[in-house]
């Protein structure tokens, strides 16, 4: 019986030490913006607010939606911090989201924000053509949405898996909303996404994997957002280059907002306010490649790269995109992923 | 010892049981079932559930089968070899190859999945030793899709085979082999007319339990998949894409599928009791036959051997490797202790290992509770209700971890009477309440097994000395079951400390274990971390498994 006094003992044990509640103030994260930029916000945060405990996870943003929405009676996340504004638009439809206007609303642009101050942009992110430029040179690597369908890169192409990934889904989804503005039908941009398929080797399941087979298989290409493939480049070293495609790309506007009945609104206010204050953008823009959408930050305190970056922007429909997204993905997922592989 | 009348202790056990399977084993069936039959727009029918399935649906379904069968043959075509070499010839220290084989049957999937990653993928410890011998990688590798999985699959699964496999060859009268090869039968013939008839039994039982297992299989197909389909992940996207209709109707099919295989497999196992007859006592030893060590036998085992121990090593050399490095060329690292420390000195990093441990022991006493209860009621209580108790218990062990954690996730997600009013999705307690729900099955079982092989005449004794009920219970019959109970409790506590499928789910911010931890460490790329929670966690399990026999070597020899 001596086994189970011990087992009753450790039990009790455990619990005692459980039951030491921490009672101070804290605030809840959802975020796709990786670890590297959400701890050294966490700790400037803490510094400032000795008092408020950050906590966050790291998330794609469709996962965090599907969180929040599965939380919605009990909710846990206060700030959801990052998700391109077709997501942010489909929350504050079903009731997500909480309004909050923050003190800099009237210094971004009207297609940045909810009109009903649910939601705020905090980012532009242009997406990028991205390959392996140890063993491809960036005139050799794809320039433009039509080259990545070309025979030439069978087999070369990796994706994220895009059910997980906000990124990949705005992406193939801009790409129907581009055919249906250009030639009235989406028929010419799903047969687009069946030849991207055809040519892509695999669908990772987390970035972190999909960074992998870029940087491990010979003159891979993938597409992905400009920030993320410029930090990994210099902080971890992978042989990374980018093209930004030659007719247009797809720029969305990664937002911010605050989740509705979140239990800490305050020290929320207080974080929300604090990552997308002009200071912070600016460090943001310096550390971590990120565009702000406030357009009131004059060009001489943001970084050189910002005015250097050429691109043009594809001229989208959001709305279309954010009402037609569940959609298209579910045709994509049943009527295109791995086709042509069977 | 029947009873016509329950007593009030009786009834009190009847409710616990009842509490326990209509709330947390009917209800949220019920709830799944009803979620997959609604179209989403609030219509109700069966074509709903049909209408939910398109082809790619039924290309998971292909795919998920497939992926079993294949598991099947070829962990049965391995373990059967192994059991086979290891037994009918002479090898060296066969005892330390054959607890060798706990290695994979103790590690949880998600850590088998992470350390063949480790090893295997492209900027895999394989791949790097290679570029440190050739300086020059030329070799591409690769490591994902159906390979991927059918190996972690295998190296999981083909202990179960040898398991079952040399316990049945334990008892076949070596008498019958000779008599074989005195007829004049060769060695390939003796084997397949003689042997391996007598390992169907066995055989046909593990394949049951790895068909099953593969099925509701989720790590390596979520990890490995890439455009692969299999029901389990397409559970998870179809959740995550915000179609719970989908996801539910999916989850359904599935579990059907893993429910016709739970039937096969208790209908097979009440009905395989065949025996051999022979004259006074069998003769066993085989490896008498053989006078010297084979040389091709050990070669082959100690290759096998090596090749499972190898996933282990990559983590626990990974583990000391300082974060980030992986980048670098790790070989040349020097080997660091931060890994372990960071763990044990900050509090967020510790919280998993706690929360881990936690959830075990609440799941390990629901069961007990529940478990105990029902095995009670059914061994010792004549009542109609009997079967029935039996067949709701066991339906858990038909459905896979994803579905439990789904229909949890629509049946709590609101107040209801069983969540006590109050929303349990997201809290603490809903984890080690996924966990009691999938193995209060085995829990049942082993107390089942304790309270069969019990001399009711020894429950008789305590009465007629005075003793009451509860008495009788604490001082008689839990002493002589509680080998048997331990012993499920145990593996209720193992399967627990590194689960992934539900948890994954369910977890939340403060209620993260250590399988989410590794989890979201790999998605960071942070394996110095992952590995270290992994090789914590694999030490854990390692520790239970060897306290637990001891315990139970122990208990057994004290009566």
């Amino acid at each position: 019986m001596n086994c189970m006094r011990v087992f009753i003992i450790v039990l009790t044990a455990f619990l005692i030490i459980g039951c030491k509640s921490n009672s101070g103030k804290k605030v809840t994260v959802y975020s796709p913006h990786g670890k590297e930029m959400l701890s050294d916000f966490e700790k400037q945060f803490e510094t400032l607010h000795p008092d408020i405990d950050v906590q966050w996870l790291d998330m794609g943003s469709q996962e965090i939606f599907d969180r929040i929405r599965t939380e919605k009676e009990n909710p846990l996340c206060d700030v959801w911090w990052g998700a391109p504004s077709t997501i942010f638009m489909r929350a504050e439809k079903s009731g997500l989201l909480e309004k909050y206007v923050p003190s800099w609303a009237d210094r971004i642009p009207e297609a940045s924000k909810s009109i009903d101050g649910y939601w705020f942009g905090t980012y532009l992110t242009p997406q990028v053509i991205a390959f392996n430029d140890k063993t491809l040179a960036a005139q050799d690597a794809p320039k433009d949405w039509s080259q990545l369908i070309s025979p030439e890169w069978k087999d070369k192409i990796v994706i994220r898996n895009p059910m997980a990934s906000g990124t990949m889904r705005v992406i193939f989804s801009a790409m129907i909303a581009n055919s249906i503005k250009t030639t009235g039908s989406e028929v010419y941009g799903f047969e687009w996404l069946k030849m991207l398929d055809e040519n892509t080797s695999s669908y990772s399941a987390d970035p972190t994997q999909m960074y992998i087979k870029l940087s491990g298989n010979d003159k891979a290409v993938t597409l992905w957002n400009m920030p993320d493939i410029i930090l990994q480049k210099t902080l971890y070293k992978y042989p990374f280059g980018y093209n930004f495609p030659e007719s247009g790309t797809v720029v969305l506007t990664d937002g911010i907002a605050l989740v509705k009945g979140a239990k800490n609104s305050e020290p929320a206010k207080e974080f929300y306010e604090f990552v997308t204050s002009a200071e912070s953008l600016i460090r943001q823009s310096e550390k971590y490649y990120r565009i702000p959408a406030r357009k009131d930050i004059e060009k001489s305190r943001l970084p050189d790269w910002i005015s250097k970056a050429s691109y043009i922007t594809m001229d989208l429909d959001w709305q279309l995109i954010s009402e037609n997204e569940p959609d298209w993905m579910k045709k994509w997922d049943s009527e295109i992923k791995g086709k042509s592989k069977q | 010892m029947k009873k016509k009348k329950f007593d009030a202790s009786e009834y009190f056990l009847l409710f616990i049981v009842l509490f326990f399977s209509i709330g947390y084993i009917l209800f949220p069936l019920y709830t799944l079932v009803s979620s997959a039959l609604n179209d989403g727009n609030g219509n109700f029918g069966f074509s709903n559930f049909l209408n939910a399935f398109t082809k790619t649906t039924f290309q998971a379904a292909i795919n998920s089968i497939l992926l079993s069968l294949i598991t099947v043959a070829l962990s049965g075509i391995t373990g059967l070899v192994f059991a086979y070499i290891l037994h009918f010839q002479r090898i060296r220290t066969k005892s330390f190859f054959s607890s060798l084989l706990m290695i994979p049957l103790a590690t949880p999937p998600l850590i088998g999945v992470v350390s063949f990653l480790f090893l295997l993928n492209e900027k895999g410890l394989l791949a790097n030793l290679l570029e440190l011998v050739f300086k020059h990688n030329e070799l591409s590798f690769k490591f994902d899709g159906w390979s991927a999985i059918v190996i972690v699959h295998v190296y999981s699964f083909f202990p179960l085979f040898y398991l079952f496999t040399s316990s049945a060859l334990k008892r076949i009268d070596s008498n019958l082999i000779d008599a074989s090869y005195s007829l004049g039968a060769s060695k390939t013939l003796t084997f397949f007319k003689v042997i391996l008839p007598l390992l169907i039994p066995s055989v046909v039982g593990a394949s049951l339990i790895t068909f099953m297992a593969s099925m509701a299989s989720f790590s390596a197909p979520f990890i490995f998949g890439g455009s692969e389909r299999f029901l389990t992940t397409e559970i998870y996207f179809a959740k995550i894409n915000g179609d719970n209709s989908l996801a539910s109707s999916i989850a359904v099919l599935l579990t059907i599928i893993s429910i016709i295989f739970f039937i096969l497999l208790r209908r097979y196992r009440t009905g395989k009791l065949f025996d051999i007859r022979h004259k006074g006592v069998p003769r066993t030893d085989f490896s008498s036959h053989r006078s010297q060590t084979s040389i091709s036998g050990t070669i082959i085992i100690s290759l096998f051997s090596l090749m499972l121990i190898l996933p282990v090593f990559t983590l626990l050399y990974l583990s000391f490797i300082p974060e980030g490095s992986l980048m670098r060329n790790f070989l040349s690292e020097s080997f660091t202790p931060e890994n372990y420390l960071k763990i044990f000195s900050e509090p967020q990093f510790f919280e998993p290992f706690y929360n881990s441990l936690m959830m075990s022991l609440i799941a390990v006493l629901i069961t007990l509770i529940a478990g105990i209860s029902s095995a009670y009621l059914i061994a010792k209580v004549n009542t109609k209700f009997k079967s029935i108790i039996e067949n709701i218990v066991s339906i858990p062990y038909g459905i896979p971890g994803t579905v439990i954690a789904l229909s949890l996730i629509l049946s709590f997600n609101k107040p209801v009477l069983f969540g006590a009013f109050t929303p349990l999705v997201g809290t603490f307690i809903i984890i080690p309440l996924a966990y009691s729900i999938r193995n209060i099955p085995i829990l049942m079982q082993s107390s089942m097994s304790g309270f069969y092989s019990l001399d009711p005449s020894l429950e008789e004794a305590s009465f007629s000395l005075g003793a009451g009920k509860m008495t009788t219970f604490g001082k008689v019959i839990f002493p002589l079951i509680f080998p048997s109970v331990l012993n499920g409790a145990l593996l209720v506590f193992i399967n627990s400390a590194g689960e992934f499928v539900s948890t994954i789910l369910l977890y939340s911010y403060s209620t993260k274990t250590i399988s989410v931890e590794i989890y979201s460490q790999i998605r960071m790329y942070n394996t110095g971390a992952a590995a270290a929670y992994g090789m914590l966690l694999f030490a854990v399990v390692m520790a239970v498994v060897y306290v637990s026999r001891k315990t139970i070597d122990k208990s057994i020899t004290g009566i």
